[in-house]
């Protein structure tokens, strides 16, 4: 057997972050369980670890044969995964040590889960891409049910796994289709197997192919029409897990999806108008219904189904006409920053105020934590693409690259619904600032969660001032 | 029709006839008995195609491992075995429509396609080839599924563990 | 093609009667006479024909007449079609096993190569484990039609105790076939027939020793028989079977010794050389020392065959010295011991024989 092109070390922080959860598992059991407050320090190191490895790769070439690829994209997709994780783990640890869930498998299973995000955003093969998507999704179903103690993420548990499961269904039909007609499974190598097919009748199964599979993934990034499934999920789950949710797994099921889009460039024509009618449809509702949540958690969980729209439009950019992905890894990291922050503020301001992330909780914060009270409000307008905040790039450099493939209707009606968001994102701001406090009495943060806030506000400015830091830096990695 | 059509047909008349009633009964062990003749099928299929080890595991993994544990499922809950499914529903017509789009999608699969890699002879031995593929081509999907079988064991474990029962 | 099929039914029928039925309903008697001898009784010794009683051998054409001529009795609210179809399914898995099993070298008659073997899969390893597993849905058909909650306990026992052994045995099998990189029963077999030094037979028992350990509790486990009789605890805890009467009674006693049969069978093949006779070539026997013995082909062949069918008796001998041996395990100790002990030593010998056949 030739093992020339197995090449280990392209896989490295895959392999460190699934082997720190590996780890994890052995060290529980070999200790019983009774050093499991430890544990949080040998993830967060492997995390690190792999991140290291992620900023000064020991190869740019593709390992695995081919299966893991090195370029920007694979890159920026897994220190946009690492990053979150970072930001989330001690929160994630604190709160299932608070309500004595078990540390050591919401651990593993967060690692396995990124394992599965990073490989997606490395995927060079579409099995890779489908196992990877499994990964990640049956992690998360079971992080879902078991860091809750409600009945309600049991409920948000499985209405996850059928919703996924159908979607993994649609994913896969696609796949065999599109991949049996192009003749290849490897990704790079769709466009020219389909070319080869243009004009004959595998032309039309591997369409099929290529539309059941984009259903599949709207399905998996939770965009109009299959977006049924977010709120329940996202407001049933643990907040921590749905932070996880929104951030690291969007983010590689963006990479992703960006990798299939872009390697059916050639068959543009017959996938943008589907795209285009769910990207304007996800803006459009994902805002709207936003606007008129109550709930914090909600608004939230629907915010993100707007910013998926935003990102299709992203990858219609990318896939039409030749541009690069640059606008969508760009447009990630600040988003993935601002939404892990919020979600873990989110937690903290609603157990000290109702318990179920009413938004009347954050009135008269600002009396309470002039600190947290600005850095909230520089979060959610970085989300809504204020300038000079990283938001504002993201959105600039996706509009103005759907402006350049031709979807100007589409980049003008991003550009109103975003206005509409920009309402959405101040009310909190308002209620924080300009109302009276229901409780008095400081509200004070601890210092992991003081962390995550200041990582992710000092992020979204530096980002916002500086947007080359961090597409240089990615271009410079990758091949 | 020579024998090999014959059997063909036979195996295919079998999995979807066992697949319908699958779908269609309203007793859940029904439908689970009767996926075990849709995997024999199955399996009978990949036969006829020359894929002899895919046959072997199909009924190893399927037949002896997945339906084994479905059942088994079933009978240890107390209400299940005797469930009546509600066979049809409110969404009938979306779900008529989707079905038939996907039957439309593998009727021109199977009569208009001509799939680009196809093989003139049947390979003598399928499973070194597979062994070969999995240890190098498809080593990474091979690693990244026991990733998935453990997160996908470590929370079934963990979920089907009672609430405030002990390690 | 007609000929081929003539052979491969000719040899279905072979093995049917001249192996497995026959052995099969032969131990339905030396159970019953070899319990006894162990037990100092007399055992099954009454059942003459006009006062011709040769060692009690008509026991066996008395409880054929006994089961069948005894009510088929269906409970009321089981389900018929599933009840009736069980102990043929338990019957079937078992016999189907014996096809990829060499029962002797490859014969040549009017100059064709005829292998003495039904089917010569190249799967045939997965072939085994996967006709293995199929077994239990004859106890879970059993236990559910019944119609009766105290034979879907056994069942669910069943299900349980054969799961968990299968594993086992599955993991067992893979170190043997490391050791002999194929997955064909025939190269397996070719593979034992070489030697150490010219004197020590390269038998799976030498090259696998631990592999046949796990394997043969675990098999033991899969026919349900002491000290794994849990799912149909005959004496005393009632089983999967409990509402089976007359001939499908019969039908499932004589599957368990069909599975006896078999099993032995595999234990030979796998374990003990298959039809090798040690020291046997194919132009007769070579011993270490340089030693040779001329012998005809035909002498050749009839004492492998031979040799195969005195190991699979000398098994079934075993099976039983077994059964009437040991005590029952307790349901919690029989799981414990297939998941947290047997299951990490089959792991341990497929890594530790990987890194022996690699180095």
């Amino acid at each position: 057997m030739d093992f020339s092109g197995l090449n280990v070390a392209a896989l490295l922080p895959e392999l460190l972050v699934s082997g720190g959860g590996l780890l994890v598992m052995a060290l529980h059991a070999a200790f019983r369980g009774r050093q499991d407050r430890q544990l949080v320090w040998v993830s967060l190191a492997s995390v690190v670890a792999a991140l290291a490895f992620c900023l000064n790769p020991l190869t740019v070439e593709p390992g695995y044969f081919g299966s893991a690829l090195s370029d920007p994209m694979a890159f920026a997709g897994r220190i946009t995964v690492l990053a979150a994780l970072v930001l989330l783990l001690p929160g994630g640890v604190a709160y299932a040590r608070s309500r004595n869930l078990p540390q050591a498998e919401y651990l593993s299973l967060s690692l396995f889960a990124a394992t599965g995000m990073m490989a997606l955003a490395s995927a060079g093969d579409l099995i890779v891409l489908f196992l990877a998507v499994e990964v990640l999704s049956i992690s998360l179903y079971c992080l879902a049910g078991l860091m809750g103690e409600r009945e309600s993420s049991r409920q948000a548990a499985l209405t996850y796994f059928l919703a996924g499961s159908f979607a993994s269904g649609f994913l896969l039909f696609g796949m065999a289709l599109l991949s049996g007609s192009a003749g290849t499974l490897d990704i790079a190598a769709l466009g020219t197997g389909l070319a080869r097919v243009s004009g004959t009748g595998t032309q039309w199964v591997a369409l099929g192919g290529v539309v059941l599979m984009i259903a599949g993934l709207l399905f998996k990034v939770g965009a109009v029409p299959f977006h049924s499934w977010v709120a329940e999920v996202y407001s049933g789950s643990p907040t921590v897990v749905t932070a996880f949710m929104s951030t690291a797994a969007k983010a590689a099921a963006f990479a992703g999806f960006g990798r299939v889009l872009l390697a059916l460039g050639s068959v543009s024509e017959a996938w943008v108008p589907l795209v285009g009618i769910c990207a304007g449809a996800t803006m459009i509702l994902g805002n709207f219904t936003a606007l008129v949540q109550g709930n914090f958690k909600r608004m939230l969980a629907f915010s993100s189904v707007a910013h998926a729209g935003y990102l299709l439009l992203g990858l219609m950019a990318v896939g039409a006409a030749g541009e690069s992905l640059e606008a969508v890894i760009f447009y990630l990291l600040p988003y993935v920053l601002a939404n892990a922050a919020l979600f873990l503020v989110a937690a903290k301001v609603s157990q000290a105020g109702s318990g179920n992330y009413k938004l009347d909780d954050y009135k008269g914060l600002a009396r309470r934590n002039p600190w947290l009270a600005g850095l909230l409000a520089l979060l959610l307008l970085g989300l809504a693409g204020m300038p000079p905040l990283a938001g504002f790039m993201g959105k600039f450099m996706v509009f103005s690259a759907a402006v350049r493939a031709g979807h100007t209707g589409l980049a003008v009606l991003g550009i109103l619904t975003s206005v509409v968001a920009v309402f959405t994102y101040l009310r909190p701001v308002v209620y924080a600032w300009f109302h009276e406090p229901e409780e008095s009495g400081a509200l004070n943060l601890d210092g992991g969660l003081a962390f995550v806030v200041w990582v992710a506000g000092a992020g979204l400015l530096l980002l916002g001032l500086w947007p080359r830091l961090w597409l240089d830096l990615c271009a410079g990695i990758g091949v | 029709m020579d024998i090999k059509t014959l059997l063909e047909l036979m195996f295919g008349l079998l999995t979807v006839a066992s697949a319908i009633w699958v779908a269609f009964t309203p007793k859940l062990l029904h439908a689970g008995f009767s996926l075990l003749f849709t995997f024999f099928g199955v399996a009978g299929l990949y036969v006829m195609l020359g894929a002899d080890f895919l046959a072997a595991v199909q009924v190893l993994v399927y037949i002896g491992g997945i339906l084994v544990l479905l059942l088994f499922g079933i009978l240890l809950t107390t209400a299940m075995p005797t469930a009546e499914l509600t066979v049809g529903g409110t969404r009938r017509g979306q779900g008529l429509a989707l079905g038939m789009l996907l039957l439309g999608l593998l009727l021109l699969a199977v009569f208009r396609a001509g799939w680009p890699l196809s093989m003139n002879a049947l390979p003598e031995t399928t499973a070194s080839d597979i062994g070969k593929g999995f240890m190098t081509t498809w080593l990474l999907p091979f690693e990244v599924a026991s990733i998935l079988l453990l997160g996908a064991m470590l929370g079934a474990l963990h979920l089907a563990r009672r609430a405030g029962e002990d390690q | 093609m007609l000929t081929l099929i003539l052979i491969s039914l000719a040899k279905v029928v072979a093995i049917l009667l001249v192996i497995i039925l026959p052995l099969a309903t032969l131990l339905t008697w030396v159970e019953r006479k070899q319990s006894a001898v162990m037990q100092d009784r007399l055992g099954a010794n009454r059942a003459d024909i006009l006062g011709l009683r040769v060692w009690g051998l008509f026991n066996i054409i008395a409880d054929g007449i006994k089961s069948f001529s005894k009510e088929d009795w269906v409970p009321p609210f089981a389900n018929r079609f599933l009840f009736n179809i069980a102990p043929f399914v338990g019957l079937f898995a078992a016999m189907v096993t014996f096809a990829v099993i060499p029962f002797g070298p490859p014969i040549h008659i009017a100059g064709q190569e005829i292998a003495l073997q039904v089917a010569d899969l190249n799967v045939g390893f997965l072939y085994i484990l996967a006709f293995g597993s199929m077994g239990v849905y004859s106890v879970v058909l059993a236990g559910w039609s019944s119609n009766n909650k105290y034979a879907q306990l056994g069942a669910m026992r069943g299900i349980s105790q054969m799961i968990s052994y299968e594993v086992v045995l599955g993991l067992a099998l893979v170190g043997v076939v490391l050791v002999h990189g194929s997955v064909r029963l025939p190269d397996i077999v070719a593979g034992q027939g070489e030697h150490w030094f010219g004197w020590i037979p390269k038998w799976g028992v030498f090259t696998q020793p631990l592999a046949f350990l796990l394997f043969l509790p675990a098999a033991i486990a899969e026919t349900k028989r002491v000290p794994f009789d849990i799912p149909e605890g005959e004496s005393e805890i009632i089983g999967y079977n409990l509402e089976y009467s007359g001939a499908k009674f019969a039908l499932f006693l004589l599957g368990e010794f069909i599975e006896i049969v078999v099993l032995s069978a595999l234990l030979a093949t796998l374990f003990f050389g298959g039809w090798q006779v040690p020291w046997l070539a194919d132009s007769g026997f070579v011993f270490g020392n340089g030693a040779t013995v001329e012998m005809a082909p035909l002498v050749v062949t009839v004492l492998r065959i031979a040799s195969f069918l005195l190991k699979v008796v000398f098994f079934c001998w075993l099976q039983l010295l077994i059964r009437w041996t040991l005590p029952r395990f307790r349901f919690d100790h029989l799981l414990r011991l297939g998941w947290r002990e047997m299951l990490p030593l089959a792991l341990l010998n497929v890594v530790v024989t990987a890194f022996v056949m690699l180095s």
